[in-house]
């Protein structure tokens, strides 16, 4: 299937999702853990290989979801449903990493290769082995370039909302990311 | 604290100066066995609890005046007594009570936020508040088992068997001479080690402190997850010590330094004997509390 | 333009971030510079692999069950149902009430093993790894307890309304300051796994959720107290 019809698929499946998640929603703002429970096993999977991308460690991932759970559900109390419930715990959780990242006294470990079929949720890459050289070539960015290029470029995020996450300026995150697209394409030749 | 308050309420009650709104005066009494039980509930207030020779039991005091009645019952062994309070109670007010019971029988409180004192009694006694204090002066109780919420416990008393527990207040046990188990979440635990055979201490966060001399035969164990450990210890103290923080410091005036457990983990341990041995075994564990043994 | 200025311009160019006007010039030379196309193409095939990386991932064990159990600290949460809501919610708060009576009578098997402190014997799996849930490094004990644990939460968060503001404030920040220690703990446990005296500090304090929690309920199902009517 091209990419254009899974993404068509995608977010018809989205649709239906969203309406059954709206009560789910609504059910674990009034303080009923199982249905967070369910909210919780429909998303965990895209939080954890966001944290998993970002900090670069299985165990760091693993602490790092649980935190953005947590911090979802004493949150969801203020979450109008503006964004969907996705974007909304993806935004949340990348400021976990973030803050984690601040106060983390750790010297970041090899970023693990996510080339792990059964651990592929979505679409598969066209060429494995290319994206086992550009992961390897991330983990190998200084921590400041490797976050903007994660959060812009795999992730998504504009300029204007990566600056305010970590309190810079869209300057300096454009630099940052003409940096790292630079370095990273040095590297893979 | 409750002293003055309970001999301002019994002072109140002698001169009978009260109006008849205000409060109700209580001055009963009934025969009771002498090693039966006593049972007291009361919400608010105070509750003073005193063991005497008489095969009596006598409550005086004063009712809240929104109380509907003090109950004294006895039945069998146990007296029970107990402030009833009407269905749809707004504010509860206290009832300060000042009971009497034979010195052998066996006590058995609850209360919210009434402090609960109790003195030379000898038989079981066991309790809980809320946010009431409780203060147990024993005469050679065999158990004691008293916990609050958020009020501090102080047991002092030569009973063989003490549990004592808080979740935030602090916990304070003198004279144990068996088993005593103490414990708060983030309060502090004060021990004084004298006669304990086998003590378990444990916090969260507060601090244990453990002062005194150490029974031969005792063995003690001190948990904290975050809070410091304190122990002083008379300088001829005699003991195996076993000492472990994951990532506390451990300071040691009796002899070796700590040392790290391993060259890629942050714990460090010291298990020494201090004064030539005898049975006395202290173990003490953090993970990030400190560990210090002082000579006092 | 020159390649220089074109190069330098090529990430936003790319990102779509360039005014109208630097935009079109930009354009125009890469319509007839090779050199700057193929560094064009370059970085869009970069960023086009990039966003491919971005895929759900799994985690490797189940993590709901120490969520779950950290769920407990939040502020007190004041209930807004939607209309449709009124009708189910309180049957569902009344299977817990129920269900928290129970709990409270029936947890001998897990009480006798959480009260022999010195007896409990907490031997680690073999094999317990970096990252290893809680669960594996207490055993199949661990598993009850943390199931109880969860239980008793969700009893706690369903009857708390019965308890006066004053306990439950008390409660709650108790169950923050062991949760944290719970987390403490276990992060030291991924440092250091296996260690017996951590694992041994671990259990010590759900012990201490487990009673206070406990305590909690029980004094919720209290009917003497008179409840949220007491002047502290």
């Amino acid at each position: 299937m091209d990419g254009l019809a899974a993404d068509i698929l995608e977010s018809t499946d989205h649709d239906k999702l969203d309406e059954s998640e709206a009560h789910e929603i609504e059910r674990a703002r009034c303080g009923d853990v199982e249905a967070f429970e369910r909210l919780y096993h429909g998303h965990a999977a895209a939080v954890y290989g966001l944290c998993l991308r970002m900090s670069g460690s299985h165990a760091q991932a693993e602490e790092l979801t649980q935190e953005a759970f947590v911090r979802a559900w004493r949150a969801l109390g203020g979450f109008r449903g503006e964004a969907a419930l996705g974007s909304w715990l993806h935004r949340l959780a990348v400021n976990v990493v973030l803050e984690n990242r601040r106060s983390a006294r750790r010297r970041s470990a090899r970023v693990v290769s996510v080339e792990d079929p059964a651990s592929l949720g979505k679409a598969k890459p066209e060429s494995p082995d290319r994206t086992m050289d550009l992961e390897r070539a991330m983990a190998d960015l200084p921590e400041g370039a490797r976050t903007i290029f994660i959060l812009h470029d795999v992730e998504g995020y504009r300029h204007e909302e990566i600056a305010a996450m970590q309190g810079l300026s869209t300057g300096t995150t454009k630099a940052q990311l003409h940096r790292a697209r630079r370095l990273l394409r040095e590297a893979l030749g | 604290m409750k002293s003055p308050r309970v001999l301002l309420a019994v002072a109140l009650v002698i001169a009978g100066a009260l109006p008849a709104l205000a409060q109700q005066k209580i001055d009963e009494k009934r025969p009771a066995a002498p090693d039966g039980v006593v049972e007291i509930n009361n919400i608010a207030g105070s509750v003073k609890v005193t063991g005497w020779d008489r095969a009596e039991v006598t409550v005086r005091g004063t009712l809240w005046k929104n109380a509907e009645r003090l109950d004294f019952d006895v039945s069998g062994k146990t007296t029970t007594i107990r402030v009833v309070l009407p269905r749809h109670t707004r504010q509860v007010e206290g009832s300060v009570l000042d009971i009497r019971v034979p010195a052998g029988s066996r006590v058995e409180f609850k209360t919210v936020s009434a402090d609960v004192g109790i003195d030379s009694v000898k038989g079981n006694i066991e309790g809980q508040t809320v946010s009431g204090e409780i203060a147990v002066k024993g005469a050679g109780s065999d158990r004691i088992r008293v916990s609050s919420v958020s009020g501090n416990v102080d047991v002092s008393a030569e009973a063989a068997n003490v549990r004592a527990k808080s979740v935030s207040g602090t916990v304070n046990v003198r004279g144990a001479h068996g088993e005593v188990d103490a414990s708060s979440v983030s309060g502090d635990v004060k021990i004084e080690a004298g006669a304990i055979k086998d003590g378990d201490f444990q916090t969260t966060s507060g601090s244990i402190l453990i002062k005194g001399a150490l029974d031969p035969n005792g063995r003690m164990e001190a948990t904290s997850v975050s809070g410091s450990v304190k122990l002083e210890l008379p300088a001829s103290a005699a003991a195996h010590f076993r000492l472990k923080s994951f990532s506390g410091e451990i300071t040691n005036e009796f002899g070796p330094s700590a040392t790290r457990d391993s060259k890629y983990g942050p714990g460090k341990s010291l298990d020494f004997t201090a004064g030539g041995g005898g049975g006395a075994s202290v173990r003490v564990k953090t993970l990030s509390g400190s560990i210090r043994l002082i000579k006092r | 333009m020159k390649c220089g200025e074109v190069l330098s311009r090529l990430d936003d160019y790319v990102d779509d971030l360039l005014a109208p006007r630097e935009r079109q010039a930009v354009r125009t030379h890469l319509q007839t510079c090779v050199a700057c196309r193929t560094r064009e193409e370059s970085l869009l095939a970069l960023v086009k692999q990039a966003h491919d990386l971005a895929r759900p991932v799994e985690p490797p064990s189940d993590l709901w069950p120490a969520i779950a159990g950290r769920l407990g600290d939040e502020s007190v949460r004041r209930p807004r149902p939607s209309r449709w809501r009124r009708r189910t919610l309180p049957l569902r708060w009344l299977g817990l009430a129920a269900a928290a009576v129970v709990l409270v009578a029936g947890t001998a098997l897990t009480t006798a093993w959480l009260v022999g402190r010195r007896t409990v014997d907490i031997r680690p799996p073999a094999g317990a790894d970096m990252g290893a849930p809680m669960s594996a490094s207490l055993g199949p004990e661990g598993v009850r307890l943390k199931d109880e644990r969860r239980q008793l939460l969700a009893a706690f968060q369903a009857r708390k309304g019965r308890l006066m503001p004053s306990t439950v404030k008390v409660v709650e920040k108790n169950l923050r300051i062991i949760d944290r220690s719970l987390g403490d703990i276990e992060t030291a446990l991924r440092k250091d796994p296996g260690n017996r005296d951590l694992t041994f500090l671990l259990a010590g304090t759900y012990r201490q959720e487990l009673d206070l929690l406990r305590q909690a309920v029980q004094l919720s199902n209290d009917d003497w107290t008179g409840g949220k009517n007491e002047k502290s």
